[in-house]
């Protein structure tokens, strides 16, 4: 008896993990989505190496942002190397993007509506700008949206992507999806 | 022997001037620099998973692929313990593997798999390395080592709109280390049973910004198993098999936006194998081969220039054969092709192919069968939505066959009646809805063709009574068709993915290659004949994935049954056609494996149920014979004595040994003991 039991439990236990599996998992902005940045800027026109300065883009007054932004400064740490770049985070205020001494802009969550300033300075100084956040690259504020779970996505507004001088090889753009 | 240069060489230099041309007008057009070729490592390490061509030609995610494939890591290949590619491939879900000799096997997917087996394409970084002339692919040939191995890529089911004749039944693609992208050093000795000793070496050398070039060599010897061959090839004595390959390899930036790539290899072997009357004889092959690619990432798009050839020349003494034959294949091949990505949704092909075919007739010569191809295809992705693609592919194969030559004293054909063309269609359409983030739902139709081989036209003449074959020139082109449906799903809280696919495969004028009469020969004389059909249906689970940190897992099973119907009295007695009885019904391939800290261990068990085989039991008459059902162990276990050196044990059929496995000889026990070196 104890056997049958035994064995009911783990169909069940079986039939559970399958349902686990099968349910949507959540996206977070995480080291593993900061990779998948870093490896992205691998696959642009000239792509840059050795130590990269990031500006972590977030909206002082929404405290969400700023806790994500400070979270994305401390996975970066002192640097965080992956391929041909080590990248550096430098905090950086929305309305303080423009002139920012940095190579390119992780824009953190929950910035709304203030990011359209973000995409000025994007244009304007040629940089790339990388989120989580997919909703601010199809409103082409952002153009390059990443997410690595359940499996890695690359989202890049072509439109804003080319009014930020970034471009990428064919093979790479073949191989995401472009709006 | 001469083959016909003159007929190849004005074409190809056309080709070759007219597609520089047009290179150097798009490079000059192309305003930004772009990475051009495409970076395996580096897009695997981005996504997760492989990147493969092998489907549409263009990049792509192994799980957004409109087709059922496989892809053998490096890892796989150096955990499966093997010392040679079928070695590799016997593990692999759906594969079947025919072991005739310690040298020589041939490779099927889904069945169908017989001596020589014709239906199975296989390309090393997208050039032919499939035998022409006999149609099949002679493993020991290959100028690759398992070292320069990045992946390699099976795709399941015809993929002929990509890769033309002969990717019938499927492809598969060897991918190998980009010297530019990858620095692989390593190399490696064996010895084991059977006399074996292998040597093997792969060096990556870096010249600078200019490019870097991959050096690769083996060296192999052993003697082949020691149990009895089939009486009708007792006239064959076994002999020692030997193998030496060498293989440069260079990329070269020519541009910011273009590479060079020019590869040579050189392998020379000698083996015993079987031919596809089911005789075994001894078999002795050069195989050379030269390649010039340029890839260029422009405003056009991705634009691929390749021009390569192949020469093969194949010396082979078997009983059934009068003297020794002596083929002498060269294939040309000429491709120009673009990928590009018109629009955010839609990617792009088109492709041009040249091909010239010959060999010479043997084992009377003084005539040459050639074959030239003009090739035109097209395919179509289309992301309908994230979650839905479309794929269409077509491809039109204009194919010119010809003889040049004398003939022997009263043969019943003169050279016009080769004069003759075959236009060939193919096509693969591709619906990939991603239903959820874990679940992918495919639904897939393909059609390919398979070419009579260069033998089955005419190449090889034996005229000696009793023993008289030959080709014939109105042979048209086996056609398979496919209807697939897969499903993946993810298991992500068991670290585990589901791969399965419910198939349904129609083949046509299916080629047997003794089954006629050549009408009005003196000599009654067997020719190859187009005749029946075979319908396949069945059904493929794999599981895979990873449990507890340590282990690895996978577990395959294959249901598939076949029915021939050939029309009554088309065929002698010498015919080698019968899927029906020679494909199994159940195969079975589970692997366990286990790495912690310097230890790696790997076990593989197979199942296949029990088939008919065709064995001679002499040269005029061939039968089926049962061949039982059968269980293989193979193993490995690895010791990482420091960072650059491990030393390993692995072994093949290790448990029930010598072990009925095909019609031929049985095999037996293989043990082989590692030394790798990497640096």
């Amino acid at each position: 008896m104890s056997g049958g039991g035994s064995w009911r439990r783990g169909v069940a236990a079986f039939l559970a993990m399958l349902i686990a599996s099968a349910l949507p998992a959540e996206a977070a902005f995480d080291e593993t989505n900061l990779r998948v940045a870093a490896r992205v800027l691998g696959f642009m026109e000239r792509p840059p190496s050795g130590i990269v300065r990031a500006g972590i883009v977030y909206a002082p007054d929404n405290p969400r942002s700023a806790a994500d932004a400070a979270s994305l400064q401390a996975l970066l740490g002192d640097g965080l190397r992956v391929g041909n770049v080590t990248l550096q985070g430098k905090l950086v205020r929305i309305n303080e993007a423009a002139g920012a001494d940095v190579a390119l802009f992780l824009l953190a969550d929950d910035t709304g509506g203030a990011a359209s300033r973000l995409a000025e300075v994007a244009r304007a100084e040629h940089k790339p700008c990388i989120t989580t956040d997919l909703a601010q690259v199809r409103a082409g504020t952002c153009a390059i949206g990443v997410r690595s779970q359940p499996r890695v996505e690359i989202l890049v507004n072509s439109a804003a992507a080319a009014a930020s001088g970034v471009q990428f090889s064919t093979a790479f753009r073949i191989l995401i999806t472009e709006m | 022997m001469c083959i016909r240069p003159r007929r190849m060489v004005p074409a190809k230099q056309r080709l070759r001037s007219r597609g520089l041309s047009a290179f150097a007008l798009l490079l000059a057009a192309s305003a930004a620099a772009k990475a051009q070729s495409i970076d395996y490592g580096s897009l695997e390490q981005l996504f997760g998973e492989p990147v493969t061509t092998s489907v549409t030609g263009s990049p792509q995610r192994v799980s957004d692929v409109p087709a059922t494939m496989e892809i053998v890591t490096a890892d796989e290949i150096r955990r499966s313990g093997a010392t040679d590619i079928p070695g590799v491939l016997r593990h692999v879900a759906g594969i079947d593997v025919l072991q005739w000799t310690t040298d020589q096997a041939d490779i099927g997917i889904r069945g169908y798999d017989q001596a020589d087996t014709p239906r199975l394409l296989v390309l090393i970084d997208g050039r032919q390395v499939y035998a022409d002339f006999f149609g099949f692919t002679p493993w020991s040939t290959l100028p690759v080592e398992l070292g320069s191995i990045r992946q390699i890529e099976i795709v399941k089911g015809p993929a002929s709109a990509l890769f033309g004749f002969n990717a019938a039944g499927g492809v598969i693609n060897i991918v190998t280390y980009n010297p530019l992208y990858d620095e692989v050093n390593t190399a490696s000795l064996v010895g084991g049973t059977q006399g074996l000793a292998q040597g093997s070496a792969v060096g990556t050398v870096k010249l600078g910004d200019i490019g870097a070039v991959r050096l690769s060599a083996g060296l192999r010897a052993n003697h082949d198993f020691s149990t009895p061959l089939p009486t009708a090839s007792l006239g064959s004595q076994r002999i020692g098999q030997d193998r030496g390959a060498v293989d440069v390899d260079a990329m070269m930036r020519v541009a910011d936006n273009a590479q060079l790539r020019v590869e040579a290899s050189h392998t020379t072997s000698d083996q015993t194998d079987i031919i596809p009357s089911y005789v075994f004889g001894a078999f002795h092959y050069d195989a050379d081969s030269l390649l010039a690619q340029l890839n260029a990432d422009t405003s056009y798009g991705l634009i691929q220039t390749t021009a390569y050839s192949n020469w093969l020349h194949a010396m082979i003494s078997a009983p059934t054969i009068a003297g020794t034959a002596d083929f002498h294949n060269q294939v040309t091949v000429v491709q120009l092709q673009d990928i590009f990505k018109p629009a955010p949704d839609h990617t792009l092909r088109g492709t041009i192919e040249y091909r010239h075919n010959a060999s010479n007739t043997t084992p009377i010569g003084g005539a040459d069968i050639f074959y030239d191809v003009f090739s035109l295809g097209g395919m179509w992705s289309w992301a309908i939505e994230p979650s839905l693609s479309l794929t269409n592919a077509v491809r039109l194969d204009n194919l010119w066959l010809g003889r040049s030559g004398s003939f022997p004293m009263g043969f019943p054909l003169t050279n016009a009646d080769w004069n003759r063309s075959i236009v060939q269609p193919a096509f693969n359409s591709g619906l990939v809805w991603k239903v959820t983030d874990d679940d992918t739902l495919r639904f897939t139709v393909g059609q390919g063709a398979q070419l009579p081989s260069l033998v089955e036209f005419g190449a090889i003449l034996v005229q000696t009574p009793p023993v008289a074959f030959t080709g014939s020139p109105s042979l048209q082109p086996e056609t398979v068709r496919n209807y697939e449906l897969g499903w993946d799903h993810r298991l992500t809280s068991l670290g585990a993915r589901l791969r399965s696919s419910v198939f349904h495969q129609e083949s046509h004028d299916i080629l047997d290659i003794a089954g006629g009469f050549l009408p009005g020969a003196v000599v009654p004389t067997s020719t190859p004949i187009n005749g029946g059909r075979s319908t396949a249906t069945g059904i493929e689970v794999a599981f895979d994935g990873t449990f507890l940190d340590d282990w690895r897992w996978g577990l395959s099973y294959r249901l598939e049954s076949v029915d021939d119907s050939f029309p009554a009295g088309l065929t002698n007695t010498s015919t080698v056609t019968d899927f029906q009885h020679t494909t199994p019904v159940h195969l079975v391939k589970a692997h366990l494996g286990w790495s912690q800290g310097p230890w790696e261990i790997d076990g593989y068990l197979d199942y296949q149920s029990r088939v008919l085989g065709f064995s001679s039991a002499t040269p005029q008459l061939i039968t089926l014979v049962p061949v039982d059902d059968y269980v293989t162990l193979d193993g490995r276990v690895a010791y990482k004595l420091t960072d650059h050196v491990t030393l390993a044990l692995s072994g093949q059929n290790l448990g029930t040994s010598p072990q009925q496995q095909t019609s031929g000889p049985r095999v037996q026990r293989r043990v082989f003991g590692w030394i790798n070196v990497g640096f």
